[in-house]
């Protein structure tokens, strides 16, 4: 059942990519972009990553459909420009990159087998010697904490800095009227 | 049952994605992405109860306030020609 | 699954009981159940029912109001399914939060964007407009539409 909605989703969206390739307004291709990022999202989640699937949900149909309809207003465009190019170079650019990518894959090990690097050259490392070096009892803490301490630090930084814009956003009418009122 | 309302909603979901590839204006298409935000959650559910991850609802609701801001945004630059627009100057002026 | 399961259970307690005492359980049990499939399958034709409208209705507005029937009776039913099958728990509160969700945010959408197709010069298509020539509604629909403003 899982792989039949997998391959229906998946021809959903080859159907509306090829739209948006096709597609010379630029609004419908604003919206149809959306569209790609609900079904792009449905296959994540169908595909059991579900932190994926909302990350594009909402940067895919949410702020990009809203950005792109901003920029569609600053520009004034409306409709795609007809270029009269060769299509010769940028269809071998494409063509020759899907060729690499898809000869990369023949390097890949086999889907989940036990012996795939991943599983014997770090992950055992680090539930050998964790406890060892750092003390901490939890794999995933010491990964997030220690070894990639300044990473997690750095995403901190980021989710205090759009914590602290959010308060900016709301707290801020509150103070300008309490000001309006004393000086009234 | 969830297989049968499954294969129905992704009939569905094949037929709004045709309508927006062929709806002939843009709020045909806006229509049809709406729809699909529908549909995206309603699948989501009946999925979650046909694999037994029903906690997959969670992530119903975000597409659910998604999909209406989307939209919104969308209908309100057709309206109005501006993302920023207070309608209550309309009213004023 | 579920009802063969049901079915073992009141096979197995009325072979253990030999009469009339299945307990009341299982009664409700087998309602529940079979009132979830009937709004399970119900939700899953009106769901159908509005897609067909939507790629089958002549224009904008029309296709609105199909589009509406998987908002409204599609989910609904779909949801309140499901709800029966979930039981009285965390996924039933969800459950409740995305059709009150469905119900609040689907008319605002819908409305907006009959406002902004109005506002944009889509005109819905009249009766008139398909009973002059069998054939071709849209040609149709622009040549009344210039009739009208000739006539103004």
């Amino acid at each position: 059942m899982e792989l039949y909605i997998n391959m229906a989703l998946l021809t959903m969206l080859a159907a509306v990519t090829v739209a948006i390739i096709v597609q010379r307004d630029l609004f419908s291709v604003v919206i149809l972009s959306g569209i790609y990022s609900f079904l792009m999202a449905s296959v994540l989640i169908v595909l059991d990553a579900v932190d994926v699937a909302m990350t594009e949900a909402s940067v895919g149909a949410g702020i990009s459909t809203v950005v792109l309809i901003g920029t569609l207003y600053l520009t004034g465009q409306k409709r795609e420009l007809n270029y009269h190019r060769s299509i010769a170079v940028p269809l071998f650019v494409s063509l020759g990159t899907g060729a690499m990518l898809i000869w990369g894959t023949w390097g890949l090990p086999a889907f989940g087998i036990q012996d795939a690097p991943v599983h014997t050259h770090i992950a055992p490392t680090f539930l050998l010697e964790s406890i060892p070096e750092t003390g901490v009892p939890n794999v995933v803490t010491t990964v997030l904490a220690d070894y990639r301490s300044f990473d997690t630090f750095g995403e901190t930084t980021v989710i205090f800095t759009a914590g602290l814009g959010v308060m900016l956003l709301l707290g801020g009418s509150r103070r300008k009227k309490k000001k309006g009122e004393t000086k009234s | 049952m969830f297989t049968i309302a499954s294969i129905a909603v992704m009939i569905a979901l094949a037929l709004a994605v045709t309508r927006a590839i062929l709806g002939p204006t843009v709020f045909d298409r806006v229509l049809a992405a709406n729809t699909i935000g529908t549909l995206a959650i309603l699948l989501l559910a009946v999925i979650g109860f046909l694999m037994g991850r029903p906690e997959w609802l969670d992530i119903a609701l975000v597409y659910g306030l998604l999909n209406l801001i989307g939209t919104l945004a969308v209908l309100k630059y057709f309206r109005h020609g501006d993302l920023a627009h207070d309608a209550e100057q309309d009213t004023k002026s | 699954m579920m009802p063969a399961v049901i079915i073992a259970a009141g096979a197995s307690s009325s072979a253990v009981a030999a009469g009339p005492a299945i307990p009341l359980d299982v009664y409700i049990d087998w309602i529940v159940h079979i009132l979830s499939w009937a709004a399970i399958l119900s939700g899953s034709f009106f769901v159908l029912v509005g897609s067909v409208g939507l790629i089958r209705m002549p224009d904008v507005f029309t296709r609105m109001h199909a589009a509406s029937i998987i908002d409204t009776l599609g989910a609904g039913l779909l949801v309140a399914g499901m709800m029966m099958q979930a039981g009285p728990s965390l996924i039933t509160l969800k459950l409740i939060f995305i059709m009150l969700l469905f119900l609040v945010t689907s008319p605002v959408a819908t409305h907006a964007l009959a406002q902004a197709a109005l506002h944009a010069g889509e005109k819905p298509e009249l009766k008139e407009d398909r009973t002059n020539e069998p054939g071709s509604p849209r040609a149709q629909l622009e040549e009344a539409q210039h009739q009208a403003e000739g006539k103004r």
